[in-house]
């Protein structure tokens, strides 16, 4: 609606001043006198305060794209705001958005400008939709009311939490170029691996003095290289167990699979490794290997896009497009058997596979009490997927809860030393 | 039939007050009301604090004034200067009320801006009161005429201007001046 109208306030005070006047006359009761003198100020003054502007009304979000926990501001912009006394805002309530204030709604004067701006605080990551917000500006007295107008909807995409997360693990198998993880060659990095004779190429910086004094003849110290490892980040978006809370509240197996994808890929961004997100669900996306910050923005993207399965996963082999020497974190609840199956045949590869277990504690209340028959057929599942879990187990194929920073570690140093040893691997 | 519970703090206060101060308009009269008038406005009132833009208010106030014009006898006494601020009270109440959702809390700017004006807007009661007395020598009838023609007079002008329309001016070479609330 736009255009100043009259408001309700207005109307109230004329009819009230004028009927107990008319009636003061017709009936000559001076009680109607005194009380209806009280509603002639704000009657007069309110009628003659019409503004004789068009104002128009926009709002603007300070950040479109950030990440869980942060916040931004819903600014209002309002051109030729003469005559305007009050700026009234009414945002819907939107899930997983904390707004301040609370109620996602105010009435401020605009003579404070700052009072009127709504700051929003997405509390899960993913695309979250800001709904069409409603402005009314009222002008002096409360005598008219513009609007409520209906502003367009917006948009802000959250990524996932930037969670603290480091390992200090080294790569089993680093198989690139320039990284940061001790190699099984020798190269020109700074771990010792041992001492020989000179040959011909050898750097003169290299040779041991008190080594050559001692055998006669010259030694030279070799190193370990120094490999950048290529990572695979496997997210099981095939359905989401638990009811998501955002931040402050409980986390579904989507939040922890997605969270913990994000930190895992940043870590290994930051340690110079080549990372590759594979996402198992609808719309299959896939991130193929790269390096550095923009690919690191790539990946969390693609994340942040990840929407949970609706329907089962049809039985059959599952590719997950693993190259030789690739470290594969499975981030899964392990309820799908294909997805298993899967990460059953990459363990006898003998490719270097963690499973992370994101399905984290699911209280029985959640499912109507220890009795319901939810409750039993999920604690029936949960054996069947114990069973399975022991099987993969079984295979070598390490099985760790996400616990944040180091959830890793002791699994990947059991791995690099698993992979000093010559194995048999099937093909 | 919940939905109150998300109402504020504030808007819980000023919805009482568009409840309550029609109520203590009827009881400060020297005459009692009866029960049925009492249950009336107290009807009237609730519907009016639950739905602050409807014509629920007007009705509610016209009717207590109306029950003072009939059933208190003159002449005026003092405590109508009680019943006028109750009445007037509530109705800026009705007005905070009105200004957003029951959800948004009252900014205590325009609590204060709001009380400044009932304040002012209270000033031609007493001075109304005084007149009656100062015309007819006490509290009379004889002064109620010229005090409500000129009130009327004023009122009508009002409301010609209430009712004029105004153009609105749409033209893009209209200077915008903006106000921006986005932090840089």
């Amino acid at each position: 609606m736009n255009g100043w109208t009259p408001t309700p306030a207005l109307g109230r005070a004329i009819i009230v001043a004028m009927m107990g006047l008319v009636g003061a006359v017709v009936f000559g009761s001076p009680a109607l006198v005194v009380l209806a003198a009280p509603f002639v100020l704000p009657a007069l003054l309110g009628a003659i305060g019409r503004p004789d502007t068009a104002p128009r009304i926009d709002t603007r979000l300070g950040l479109t794209r950030l990440h869980e926990g942060q916040g931004t501001t819903s600014g209002l912009q309002i051109s030729d705001p003469r005559g305007v006394e009050q700026i009234t805002r009414v945002l819907p309530r939107m899930p997983h958005i904390a707004t301040v204030p609370a109620s996602g709604a105010l009435a401020v004067p605009i003579t404070l400008p700052e009072a009127s701006a709504i700051a929003l605080g997405p509390r899960r990551w993913g695309h979250r939709p800001i709904d069409e917000e409603q402005v009314a500006l009222t002008s002096d007295w409360c005598g008219y009311r513009w609007g409520p107008e209906r502003l367009a909807g917006q948009h802000l995409t959250v990524w996932p939490q930037a969670a603290a997360y480091d390992s200090a693990a080294e790569a089993p198998q680093p198989d690139g170029l320039v990284g940061a993880h001790r190699s099984r060659r020798a190269g020109s990095g700074t771990e010792f691996a041992g001492i020989r004779p000179f040959a011909p190429g050898d750097r003169l910086r290299r040779i041991s003095w008190p080594v050559s004094l001692r055998t006669g003849e010259l030694q030279v110290v070799t190193t370990r290289a120094e490999q950048d490892a290529s990572v695979l980040v496997v997210v099981d978006a095939l359905r989401d167990i638990g009811i998501s809370g955002g931040m402050d509240g409980r986390a579904s197996s989507l939040d922890f699979t997605v969270r913990a994808a994000s930190a895992l890929a940043g870590h290994h961004i930051r340690r110079g490794d080549r990372v590759s997100l594979r996402v198992v669900g609808p719309g299959d996306a896939r991130v193929p290997l790269g390096a550095g910050p923009r690919h690191l923005h790539r990946l969390t993207g693609t994340l942040t896009r990840v929407v949970p399965g609706s329907a089962p996963m049809a039985d059959g082999t599952l590719e997950l497009g693993v190259t030789g020497g690739c470290i594969v974190y499975v981030l899964s609840t392990m309820l799908d058997a294909p997805l298993v199956t899967a990460t059953a045949l990459l363990s006898a590869r003998g490719v270097s596979v963690v499973v992370i277990d994101t399905l984290g504690e699911r209280p029985v209340d959640e499912l109507g009490g220890r009795t319901s028959t939810k409750a039993l057929a999920w604690r029936m599942r949960m054996i069947e997927r114990k069973a399975m879990l022991v099987r993969l187990a079984s295979l070598g194929c390490p099985i760790v809860p996400w616990q944040g920073p180091g959830t890793v570690d002791a699994v990947m140093r059991q791995q690099s030393r698993r992979a000093q040893r010559p194995q048999v691997r099937t093909r | 039939m919940t939905a109150w519970r998300t109402w504020s703090r504030s808007q819980v206060t000023c919805r009482s007050m568009v409840v309550l101060l029609p109520v203590i308009a009827l009881l400060v009269a020297p005459v009692p009301p009866s029960w049925l008038v009492l249950s009336i406005v107290v009807a009237l009132s609730v519907l009016w604090a639950v739905f602050p833009e409807l014509a629920a208010g007007p009705v509610v106030l016209l009717f207590v004034m109306a029950w003072w014009a009939s059933a208190v006898p003159d002449p005026v006494r003092p405590s109508i200067l009680v019943a006028a601020a109750a009445l007037l009270s509530a109705h800026v109440a009705g007005l905070l009320a009105a200004y957003a959702p029951a959800r948004a809390s009252i900014h205590p700017h325009l609590v204060r801006t709001w009380a400044g004006r009932a304040l002012l807007a209270f000033v031609p009661a007493p001075l109304a009161l005084l007149a009656l007395g100062a015309f007819d020598g006490g509290p009379g009838r004889a002064a109620t005429w010229p005090l409500a023609l000129a009130a009327l007079s004023l009122l009508t002008l009002a409301v010609v201007l209430f009712l004029r329309e105004k153009p609105t001016d749409l033209s893009p070479q209209a200077k915008p001046r903006s106000v921006d609330s986005t932090p840089p």
